[in-house]
C-alpha cells in the first residue's frame, strides 16, 4: 500500500469522528431550538453531551424472546462499520489506509449498514422496530444504486479507485463542478445509509422511534452515536471525491478537509430540516426510474470528458 | 457538590417527557407541551426513551392500566408526575430534574418514584433497577412497543408473535411492480414431508414464552400470510389522546381496524369546542373568540400531522403559533407569522407526494358517514385535508380580533349543532379508510382526521369495526 | 502474520458455514452465511486481490440482506423460536458433503500447483479489468444486459397483474390502478 499515515493514526480516527459528530449534533440541536422558538444558548449546544451522559446513566432494557445476539450486534455494529469506512478517508493528504480500491472499500462498509440496521430492527422482537428495519432495507434498494454509480463516476473521472488518485485528478477542476449530479446523488446516499433527514424512516417518530424505539441506556447511545459517525464519515468522504480533498490556499490540507466536511454537514443538516420524511414506497420508483438514468447520463458525460482529455 | 451529583444534575437537566393525557385534559396538556417546548425538554418517542412520565388529567380506569403498562417499560431512573390542572404544571415539572438527579434505587419504596419495574406476569423482572443492570420486561415491544391495557391477561389467540413471515419483501415488491404484495408462506408438502419436528410440535406452532405464534389468513392478493395484532396508541408521538386502534396487520398492511377509546370520562364540552358550545347554548360569544379557538385547534392538528410526516421544523412553528393564538396575541402579527409557514407547508411538493392518494374520503362518503367540517369541505385525501386546515387556519387567524356577534355553529372538527359530535363520525369513517393502508399511511390518515375524543364524553363507549 | 490471519479466517469461514445448518433461526443462519463469505473476502484481501475482496464484501452483504427478507418470508420458524430440525436425508447428505469436502481438499493439497513466475502486477485491479474487458468487452456488455432483461422479464411474467389490469382494457387510464402507488405515478 502506498502513501498512508502511520499506524497510530487509526486511533485518532475515532476522536476526530467523535468531534465532528458532536459538532453535527450540536448544530442540529441549535436548529431545533430555533424552530421551537428558543434562543440558542450554551445549554442548547451542549445537548449532545447531555444526552450522552443521560444515556450512560440510564438502565438498559431487554424484551421478551428478543434475538439478543443479532440485536446487540446490529446496535453496536453501526459505529464499528462507520469507523472502518473512515479508514480510507484522507486526513489532509493521506488516509489511514491507502487501499488501491478505497472507493469500493467505502462502498462495501456502508453496505454493511444494511444488515446491521435490519438486525437492530429484527432483534428487538417488536412490531414497530421490525417494520422500521424493513423500511431501511426498502430505502436501501432505492438509494444504493445511484450511490454506487456516483462513486464509480468519481473513480471514472480520476481513472482510478484509489482515493488519493481521485484527489490528485481534481487539480484543475473539482469534481463537484464536473459531475454535479453524482455529487447530489452521493449526498442522497449518505443521508440514506445514515438514515438522516428525509431518509430517516427507519427511526421515524410515527412508529415510536422505529429501530431506536426499544433501545435505552448504553445500547441506545452506541446506536445513535454510530448513526452520527456514519453521517460524518459520509460527509468527510465527499471531500476527497468531489471537493478536491485538502486543496486550498494558505491553510494546511487538514484544516481544509475539516472546513469542507463541516460545509457538507451543514448542507446535510439544512436538507434534514427542509424536507419531510420520505416514505420508502414513494421513493423507490423515483430512484429507479428517474435517478438511475440521470446518474447513467452523468457517467456517460464524464467518460466523454475523460476520453476528450486523453 | 461532588462530581457524580453534578453529572446527574447536568444529565437530567432536560428530561425526556412522556405524556399520557386524558382526552378531556386539553388545557393541561397544552401547558405541558408549552413548558417542554420553552425549556427544550424533548418529547420521549417511546417509553424506552422517557425520563418523566407525566400523567395529565384525572386517570380513570382505562388510563390507569395504560399507565401501569408504561411504567413497567420505562428504564430507570424515572419519575412520575401527576398533573391535574394547568396551574400545577410549572411547579411540579420544575421540581422534576432535581428529583431525577436525586433518584436512587430503593427496593423497599412502595411505587412512588417507580424504582422497580412492575412484575407483570410472564417474565422475571430484575430486582431494583440499578444502573447498568438489565431488567427483563414482559412483552416489551412485541405488540408495537406500547402495551395495550385491555387484554393483559389473555394468552389466547389474540396475541401473536410478530414472526416476520408477514413482512413480505416490501422492498422487493415495491422494486418490481409498484407495491404488489408478494411472497407468502407456502406450507407445501415438500417442507412438511421430511421434517422431524421437535417433540410435541403441531402444525400451528404452540406458544413461545407464554405467547402464541402468529396465525395465518388470506390477504388481499389471495396469499396466506401471517396475521399480527398490533395496537396503535393510546400513547404514541403525535397521536390523538385517548384513541386506541387495534389493527390486524399482514406485513405492515392493515387488514382490519377496530377503534377503541381509552380514558374518555364524562366532562364538559371539549376545550376546542367551548366557545361554539357556549354560543349554541345562547351566550353572546364574540366571533373573534370562536375563530381564535378554532385556529388554535387547526394549528394543533397541523402540528400533529406535520410531526407524523417527519417535518419537525414546521411542526414546531405550528406549536409556537398555537400557543401564541391561545395567549391572545393580536391577529395581525399572527397572520404575518403564519403566512410563510402556510406557503411552505401547502406548497411543498415532497409533502404532497408523501400524502396524496391516502385516506380518500370523497363527498359521498362524507355525507353517508355524517362527517362535517374541514374533512367534508376538503372531500379528498390526506393532502386535501392538510390544505384545508391551512386555509381554515389562515381565515380564522385573520378574524381573531373580530368583535362582532354573529353566531357560528362550526367547531374545528365539524358542526356542533347536530345530534352526534363530529369526532364520532370521524371515528366511524376511520376503519374503512385504514384497511389496505400500511402503518405509515395509517398514522397519516389518523393525523389528518385528528378526532377529538373529548367530544365523545357524553356518548357511551365507542367501538367501530372495519 | 498473514498465515495466522489466513488460518483464523479459514477456520471461522468453515465453522460459520457449518453453523448455518445448526441454528434454528433463519435470520441467524443468513448472517452466519454472510460471516462465512466475509471471511472468504478477507482471504482474498490477504492475497492482495483487493478489488475482488472488497467487491465480495459488497455483493455478499447486499445479497444476504435481500436473502434474509426472503428467508423470513418463506421459511417456517424464521426466528427459531420453536426447536425444529431443518435437515432432510441426513445420511445421504453427510456422505455427499464430506466426500465433496475431502475431494476438494485433496485437490487443493495434492495437485502440483505451478511456481509463480514473475511478479504480481502493480495494479491487480487494472489487470483484472483488462483481462475481462479487453477483447471481451462486447460480450460482457451483452451478457450483463441480457441477464438484467431476463430478470425483469421473469418478474413481469410472474406477476398476476399486467398492463390491462393496470391501465384498463384499452390502456387509456392516465394513472395505473395499483394497490400501492409508486412515487412517480406511472
Amino acid at each position: 500500500m502506498g502513501d498512508q499515515l502511520p499506524l497510530w493514526s487509526v486511533l485518532v480516527l475515532p476522536l476526530l469522528a467523535s468531534g465532528l459528530a458532536l459538532v453535527a449534533a450540536s448544530t442540529d440541536s441549535a436548529v431545533a431550538a430555533l424552530a421551537a422558538g428558543r434562543r440558542v444558548t450554551l445549554a442548547e449546544l451542549t445537548t449532545p453531551v447531555r444526552e450522552s451522559t443521560r444515556l450512560l446513566l440510564t438502565q438498559r432494557r431487554t424484551t421478551v424472546a428478543s434475538d439478543a445476539v443479532l440485536w446487540r450486534l446490529g446496535g453496536g455494529g453501526v459505529i464499528v462499520v462507520a469507523l472502518l469506512a473512515s479508514l480510507v478517508v484522507p486526513l489532509g493528504a493521506q488516509p489511514a489506509l491507502d487501499l488501491p480500491v478505497g472507493i469500493v472499500w467505502f462502498n462495501a462498509m456502508e453496505v454493511l449498514l444494511w444488515v446491521l440496521v435490519w438486525m437492530a430492527g429484527w432483534g428487538a422482537n417488536s412490531a414497530y422496530s421490525l417494520v422500521s428495519g424493513y423500511r431501511y432495507l426498502a430505502q436501501g434498494l432505492a438509494y444504493e444504486l445511484p450511490l454506487m454509480l456516483a462513486l464509480i463516476t468519481a473513480g471514472l473521472g480520476a481513472g482510478s479507485l484509489r482515493v488519493v488518485d481521485v484527489v490528485a485528478a481534481q487539480q484543475d477542476r473539482w469534481f463537484v463542478v464536473e459531475m454535479p449530479v453524482a455529487f447530489v446523488l452521493y449526498l442522497a446516499g449518505v443521508a440514506g445509509f445514515s438514515f438522516w433527514g428525509p431518509l430517516s424512516s427507519a427511526v421515524a417518530a410515527d412508529l415510536g422511534g422505529g429501530v431506536r424505539g426499544e433501545l435505552s441506556g448504553v445500547d441506545r447511545l452506541v446506536f445513535v452515536a454510530g448513526r452520527y459517525f456514519a453521517l460524518v464519515v459520509g460527509a468527510a468522504f465527499a471531500v476527497p471525491l468531489f471537493l478536491g480533498g485538502g486543496a486550498g490556499p494558505v491553510l494546511p490540507g487538514v484544516v481544509w478537509v475539516a472546513v469542507k466536511t463541516l460545509a457538507v454537514l451543514a448542507l446535510l443538516t439544512w436538507v434534514r430540516w427542509r424536507l419531510p420524511v420520505i416514505r420508502p414506497d414513494r421513493y423507490v420508483e423515483v430512484a429507479w426510474v428517474v435517478l438511475i438514468p440521470l446518474i447513467l447520463a452523468q457517467t456517460l458525460g464524464t467518460s466523454l470528458l475523460v476520453l476528450a482529455g486523453e | 457538590m461532588d462530581l457524580t451529583a453534578r453529572l446527574r444534575r447536568f444529565s437530567f437537566a432536560r428530561p425526556h417527557l412522556l405524556v399520557v393525557a386524558a382526552p378531556a385534559a386539553v388545557e393541561t396538556r397544552l401547558a405541558v407541551e408549552r413548558y417542554a417546548r420553552e425549556r427544550g425538554w424533548p418529547a420521549a418517542e417511546s417509553p424506552a426513551d422517557a425520563d418523566v412520565l407525566a400523567v395529565v388529567g384525572s386517570s380513570d380506569v382505562g388510563l390507569a392500566s395504560t399507565v401501569a403498562v408504561l411504567e413497567s417499560q420505562i428504564p430507570t431512573p424515572w419519575i412520575r408526575v401527576d398533573l391535574l390542572d394547568a396551574s400545577s404544571v410549572v411547579p411540579k415539572l420544575d421540581a422534576a430534574p432535581d428529583q431525577l438527579a436525586a433518584w436512587s434505587p430503593d427496593p423497599t419504596a412502595a411505587g412512588g418514584s417507580g424504582s422497580r419495574p412492575k412484575d407483570s406476569g410472564g417474565g422475571e423482572h430484575g430486582g431494583p433497577g440499578e444502573h447498568g443492570r438489565r431488567a427483563n420486561h414482559r412483552e416489551l415491544g412485541e405488540d408495537g412497543g406500547f402495551r395495550e391495557d385491555r387484554e393483559q391477561g389473555e394468552h389466547g389467540g389474540h396475541r401473536e408473535r410478530p414472526t416476520p413471515h408477514a413482512s413480505e419483501g416490501r422492498e422487493g415488491a415495491a422494486h418490481e411492480m409498484g407495491g404488489h404484495e408478494m411472497g407468502g408462506h407456502e406450507m407445501g408438502g415438500h417442507e412438511m414431508g421430511g421434517h422431524e419436528m421437535g417433540g410435541g410440535h403441531e402444525h400451528h406452532m404452540g406458544a413461545v414464552a407464554g405467547l402464541p405464534m402468529a396465525d395465518r389468513a388470506p390477504d388481499r392478493d389471495g396469499l396466506k400470510l401471517d396475521v399480527l395484532h398490533v395496537p396503535l396508541g393510546p400513547v404514541l408521538p403525535y397521536w390523538p389522546p385517548g384513541l386506541r386502534l387495534s389493527l390486524a396487520v399482514q406485513g405492515d398492511v392493515v387488514q382490519e381496524a377496530v377503534v377503541e377509546t381509552v380514558g374518555v370520562a364524562v366532562s364538559g364540552p371539549s376545550f376546542w369546542d367551548q366557545p361554539v358550545v357556549r354560543a349554541l347554548a345562547g351566550d353572546r360569544v364574540r366571533v373573534g373568540d370562536i375563530a381564535r379557538r378554532r385556529a388554535a385547534s387547526h394549528l394543533d392538528s397541523l402540528m400533529r400531522l406535520l410531526g407524523v410526516a417527519g417535518w419537525d421544523g414546521p411542526a414546531m412553528r405550528c406549536a409556537v403559533l398555537r400557543d401564541g393564538v391561545l395567549d391572545g396575541e393580536p391577529a395581525g402579527p399572527l397572520t404575518e407569522m403564519f403566512r410563510p409557514l402556510a406557503r411552505r407547508v401547502a406548497g411543498s411538493r415532497s409533502l404532497r407526494r408523501m400524502t396524496e392518494g391516502l385516506g380518500d374520503l370523497n363527498g359521498r362518503a362524507c355525507d353517508h358517514a355524517g362527517v362535517s367540517g374541514p374533512a367534508a369541505v376538503a372531500a379528498g385525501d390526506v393532502w386535501a385535508r392538510l390544505q384545508q386546515w391551512v386555509r381554515s387556519a389562515a381565515e380564522d387567524l385573520a378574524r381573531s380580533d373580530d368583535d362582532s356577534w354573529v353566531a357560528d355553529v362550526e367547531g374545528p372538527r365539524g358542526r356542533l349543532d347536530l345530534a352526534e359530535p363530529p369526532s364520532l363520525a370521524l371515528l366511524g369513517v376511520l376503519p374503512e379508510l385504514l384497511v389496505g393502508a400500511e402503518l405509515a399511511g395509517v398514522r397519516l390518515i389518523v393525523a389528518s382526521l385528528d378526532p377529538d375524543l373529548a367530544e365523545l364524553a357524553s356518548q357511551p363507549a365507542v367501538t367501530a369495526h372495519g | 502474520m498473514d498465515v495466522v490471519a489466513f488460518w483464523l479466517l479459514a477456520v471461522v469461514a468453515v465453522v460459520s458455514g457449518m453453523l448455518v445448518f445448526r441454528v434454528d433461526s433463519m435470520a441467524r443462519a443468513t448472517f452466519l452465511l454472510l460471516a462465512s463469505f466475509l471471511c472468504v473476502a478477507g482471504t482474498m484481501l490477504l492475497l492482495d486481490l483487493h478489488y475482488l475482496g472488497a467487491l465480495t464484501i459488497l455483493m455478499m452483504t447486499v445479497e444476504m440482506a435481500v436473502m434474509v427478507v426472503f428467508m423470513v418470508m418463506f421459511m417456517m420458524n424464521p426466528a427459531g423460536l420453536m426447536p425444529m430440525t431443518m435437515v432432510h436425508n441426513r445420511r445421504g447428505a453427510l456422505i455427499l458433503s464430506v466426500g465433496a469436502f475431502v475431494f476438494l481438499a485433496a485437490g487443493a493439497l495434492l495437485v502440483p500447483w505451478p511456481i509463480r513466475r514473475g511478479e504480481p502486477p502493480a495494479d491487480a485491479t487494472r489487470q483484472l479489468g483488462e483481462s475481462i474487458m479487453e477483447g471481451k468487452m462486447l460480450v460482457m456488455l451483452v451478457v450483463g444486459i441480457s441477464l438484467f432483461a431476463t430478470m425483469v422479464a421473469a418478474t413481469v411474467l410472474a406477476t398476476g397483474r399486467g398492463r390491462y389490469d393496470r391501465y384498463g382494457d384499452d390502456l387509456t387510464r392516465s394513472r395505473p390502478d395499483d394497490p400501492v402507488p409508486g412515487g412517480v405515478g406511472r
